[in-house]
């Protein structure tokens, strides 16, 4: 490892600072002390739940709760003897709804359980439907808080800026986003515009997060992470679906879903509905916070057995967004027209099992966007067309092989833009990507994975990508892996063209035609572990060194007074840091959670981090939360969110960055089920402890701080 | 204003203590009460049965019974008999059939159950048995370990000293049974609870 170079230009402070609550300032300086109470009262617990199981005679006889009724080993089945039990306590049991049945219980020989912790070599983040609807997420960025080492700051009501590892920003584009494994990030800037797909909380099985290089298995723009949103199996949505809610600052959300199953297919469809006057606080004396959004989506999936070896899905969505992005001071004085955003897509997958363990998979995705946020000089539409094919099979039993290609077609149009934002108005790029993994069982304790990847794109040319790692099970319930990776980002063909004119074209924002693309070498170490059936626990350790980063630095002189330059430039980048994650069922009714996240930028580059319109990572961030049932049908929960002080674009003042204050976060949630588990009503406050802060800012929308939210929703599902 | 030296000191000395607990309290031993978990274990059977949904093509008129089989050797005894015998599922009376697997043997007698258990002893050859059972409206049941991972619909385990079930939703709709919203949402890991393989592969793997 190269040693520490502490420098770190992040520019002279801002002279603005924002004011922490009282209480959220007492709150800040106990939080060591509430933590380590917090763990070592969940520690004490532990194990004094485990100090209250009876103590046992030596194996040869027990005694059961009949005294009359030794009770043996558990034998093998064929030698069982077992007496017809008595009528009353099997008739009990037969009238147990099978909720009672998994309260009965029946005591375990440890060392019989066969559970098998897992040994992939990533470090991952799985946020399930349940972790999205306890927590009250409002959106995926909201629901992405929970895992460690994402960074999250809301912007405005549908704009947030979100990375694994640090370089997040409203363009943040170092993470790779795939919706069931189609790539949605914008051809122009090569990120993601939450709030402009159509992403319905409710047809989302599980978010899964691989924080560091994805780049082997995914390619370009892979480089800190992946984040793939899978949706519901159809067949998990049987029935009719409908949410109705809202909340403050005119929130208002409504979604109908239907879903069914006809013999081998099944299918789901589903729309929603939108709105809100968005984020209040914000705004600078250049210009006024406009942040209202109204949005409409469509979504439908449908899952096709066509025989044993064979299955199709398609799915298909819309999007059509009014409003939705605060226009930035940048833009100039007089300078708007209402700014909203139109996305669809349409995908179809094909899964071929060729014999035992060999799968062929084919992929093709169409997607198609429009936007203008408000300025007449920012208005594109692309499409993109993916056709990926991967096959995976067992050359050997203790040999697994993965190999695949993966091509892609971009076509961006800025015609519509007035003056024009490209230097040409029609883009176009293409990227072919090949790759092959290996993974290995040298012993039952031992693998080893390798991989390596070649992606070639119209512009940039040849880059190549590897990872290899090593995993060990310490046990069946714990696991270390280590892994060295090389990734990179593909600039994309937009990019390349920047033409946009600011203030009223006093500013310019323009870029380096052939600059080169970031590159990654990482480093990781982790570990997995399950403890007593009721502690999971994850830790990550990683080290990355960056190259040929760009940056969107301001300077003076011509074309106009203002430039923003988007070039490559030289110096030191590297990021380490450690994410720890557990969980502790501290009983059936109480669920403890827990996260840290610790983040160092070693920035030694001439120009200013935050010129990337970046938010720099946050040194320390942690999140505590409980789930409490307190019966069958009613439940709490609640989150407490701590994120350090981050230095962020100030789009008043482009040459002098801001600093964030740390915040504290407090989101609580309660659920009522009724109607025999077909209705629930959810009631929640999100940011309880202050009346607003700031998260993170972006010189390209206006920015507003995050304001208290209270919201009920109601949902009933009708098989 | 909290100071970056507070939190530093304090991270270290919270997982130094978490690291010692973890390493060093014994676990304790304990056993399995054999005759009530087939009791609890039967109980499940009869539960699944109510919230699963066959195919009309499985029965062949109203009078036919319901049919739960099972294959291996038999761990219930009398149990299921005794604890079925004056109940009925979705107003069928119950008939409990016992089978050994052959390998030269027409499949049609063990297709024909509704509710397939199928014993530990079977766990040596469990591909070939869902093999024959693919997409036939069966639903097969068992406590074998890695039961759903191999295919099988509903598996039983214990957890915290209670039995617990995993559903393979893939299986299920495979052979056209729709399991009810209730009996998914108590399944353990319908929504990924666990970080299993299965559900990882996903995003760090290509199918």
């Amino acid at each position: 490892m190269r040693s520490n170079t502490p420098k770190s230009n992040l520019g002279p402070r801002c002279c603005r600072r924002t004011k922490i609550d009282s209480v959220a300032l007492s709150a800040l300086n106990s939080l060591p002390c509430m933590t380590a109470v917090a763990l070592s009262l969940t520690c004490a617990i532990g194990t004094h739940a485990f100090a209250l199981q009876p103590e046992t005679d030596p194996p040869s006889k027990v005694v059961s709760e009949r005294q009359d009724e030794p009770l043996t080993m558990r034998t093998p089945p064929a030698e069982f003897n077992g007496e017809p039990p008595s009528g009353d306590s099997e008739t009990d049991l037969m009238d147990f709804s099978i909720e009672e049945l998994m309260q009965v219980q029946v005591v375990v020989t440890p060392s019989r359980r066969e559970q098998r912790i897992t040994t992939v070599p990533y470090a991952i983040g799985v946020i399930t439907a349940e972790d999205i609807r306890l927590s009250g997420a409002r959106s995926i960025p909201d629901a992405l808080r929970l895992v460690p080492g994402v960074d999250v700051a809301d912007l405005s009501f549908g704009n947030a800026a979100v990375s694994p590892r640090g370089f997040h920003g409203f363009l943040s584009n170092q993470v790779l986003v795939l919706v069931d494994g189609r790539q949605v990030f914008d051809s122009l800037f090569g990120g993601t515009l939450w709030g402009a797909w159509p992403f319905q909380l409710e047809d989302i099985a599980r978010i899964e997060i691989i924080r560091g290089p994805g780049g082997v298995t995914w390619g370009a723009n892979a480089l800190n992470g992946v984040i793939n949103i899978i949706s519901k199996d159809p067949a998990d949505q049987v029935g009719r679906t409908l949410t109705s809610g809202g909340g403050s600052r005119g929130t208002f959300k409504q979604h109908v879903g239907y879903g069914f199953q006809e013999g081998s297919l099944r299918m789901r469809v589903s729309g929603e509905y939108e709105a809100s006057d968005g984020f209040r606080e914000g705004g600078s004396i250049l210009r006024n916070f406009e942040g209202d959004y109204k949005g409409g989506r469509f979504s439908l999936f449908a899952v096709w057995d066509k025989d044993e070896d064979n299955t199709i899905t398609f799915s298909a969505g819309s999007s059509v967004v009014d409003g939705g992005f605060p226009p930035t001071p940048l833009a100039g004085i007089g300078l708007r027209r209402n700014s909203g955003s139109q996305a669809s897509y349409l995908m179809g997958t094909w899964q071929h099992q060729i014999a035992e363990n060999d799968v062929f998979g084919l992929t093709g995705f169409i997607n198609d966007f429009h936007t203008s946020p408000g300025l007449p000089q920012i208005d594109y539409r692309y499409q993109q067309m993916g056709l990926q094919l991967s096959h995976s099979w067992d050359p050997s039993e203790e040999h697994t092989r993965t190999w695949g290609i993966d091509t892609r077609l971009d076509l961006l149009d800025t015609g519509n833009s007035n003056p024009p934002m490209l230097t040409k108005g029609f883009v176009s790029t293409g990227i072919i990507g090949l790759y092959l993994q290996d993974e290995w069982q040298l012993d039952p304790k031992w693998i080893l994975n390798l991989g390596g990847r070649l992606d070639y794109e119209f512009y940039g040319g040849f880059q190549p990508s590897a990872r290899a790692s090593l995993s060990y099970s310490i046990s069946d319930d714990a696991a270390i892996y280590g892994a060295v990776s090389r990734a990179f980002h593909t600039p994309t063909a937009g990019g390349r063209f920047l033409n946009i004119p600011l203030l009223n074209g006093i500013g310019r924002v323009t870029s380096n035609r052939d600059f080169n693309p970031t590159t990654l070498m990482a480093y990781e170490l982790g570990y997995r572990g399950k403890t007593f059936e009721r502690f999971e626990t994850s830790l990550n350790l990683f080290w990355h060194q960056y190259d040929e980063v760009t940056t969107l630095s301001p300077q003076l002189g011509p074309p106009g007074l203002l430039q923003y330059r988007f070039d490559n430039r030289s110096g030191n980048v590297s990021l380490y840091g450690v994410e720890f994650e557990t969980k502790y069922s501290v009983s059936d009714k109480l669920t403890l959670l827990g996260n840290y996240t610790y983040e160092q930028l070693n920035w030694d580059v001439d120009k200013p981090f935050t010129d990337r319109d970046y938010i720099t990572p946050p040194k320390h961030k942690a999140m505590i939360g409980a789930r409490y049932v307190a019966n069958d049908d009613l439940r709490f929960s609640s989150n407490l969110y701590f994120v350090d002080a981050v230095e962020s674009p100030t789009p008043s003042n482009p040459f002098v960055p801001r600093r964030i204050d740390p915040y504290l976060r407090l989101d609580v949630n309660a659920e009522l089920e009724f109607w025999e588990d077909r209705g629930s009503l959810t009631v929640g406050v999100k940011n309880l402890l202050d009346s607003n802060h700031h998260e993170g800012s972006s010189l390209f929308i206006n920015n507003a701080e995050v304001p208290r939210m209270v919201f009920v929703e109601f949902r009933v599902h009708l098989k | 204003m909290l100071s970056r030296q507070e939190i530093t000191k304090f991270i270290p000395a919270a997982l130094a203590v978490w690291s010692a607990l973890m390493l060093t309290h014994p676990v304790p031993a304990q056993w399995i009460d054999e005759h009530k978990a087939l009791k609890v274990t039967a109980a499940f059977l009869f539960n699944f049965a109510k919230f699963v949904t066959w195919p009309d093509t499985a029965f062949e008129h109203d009078k036919v019974p319901f049919v739960i089989g099972v294959l291996g050797d038999d761990p219930f005894g009398h149990i299921l008999e005794d604890s079925t015998r004056t109940r009925k599922i979705r107003g069928r009376s119950i008939e409990i059939r016992r089978y050994r697997w052959s390998p030269d043997e027409d499949r049609q007698a063990l297709r024909s159950c509704h509710l397939l258990y199928i014993s530990s002893s079977e766990g040596f050859r469990l591909d070939e048995v869902l093999a024959a059972l693919k997409k036939h409206p069966v639903l097969v049941v068992s406590d074998i370990p890695e039961f759903v991972r191999a295919g099988g619909m509903i598996g039983l385990t214990v957890e915290n000293q209670r039995i617990v079930f995993e559903i393979n939703r893939e299986s299920l709709a495979k052979s056209a049974l729709i399991a009810s919203a209730r009996l998914l949402d108590l399944a353990r890991n319908i929504d990924s609870k666990k970080h299993g393989d299965r559900e990882i592969r996903t995003t760090s793997e290509r199918p």
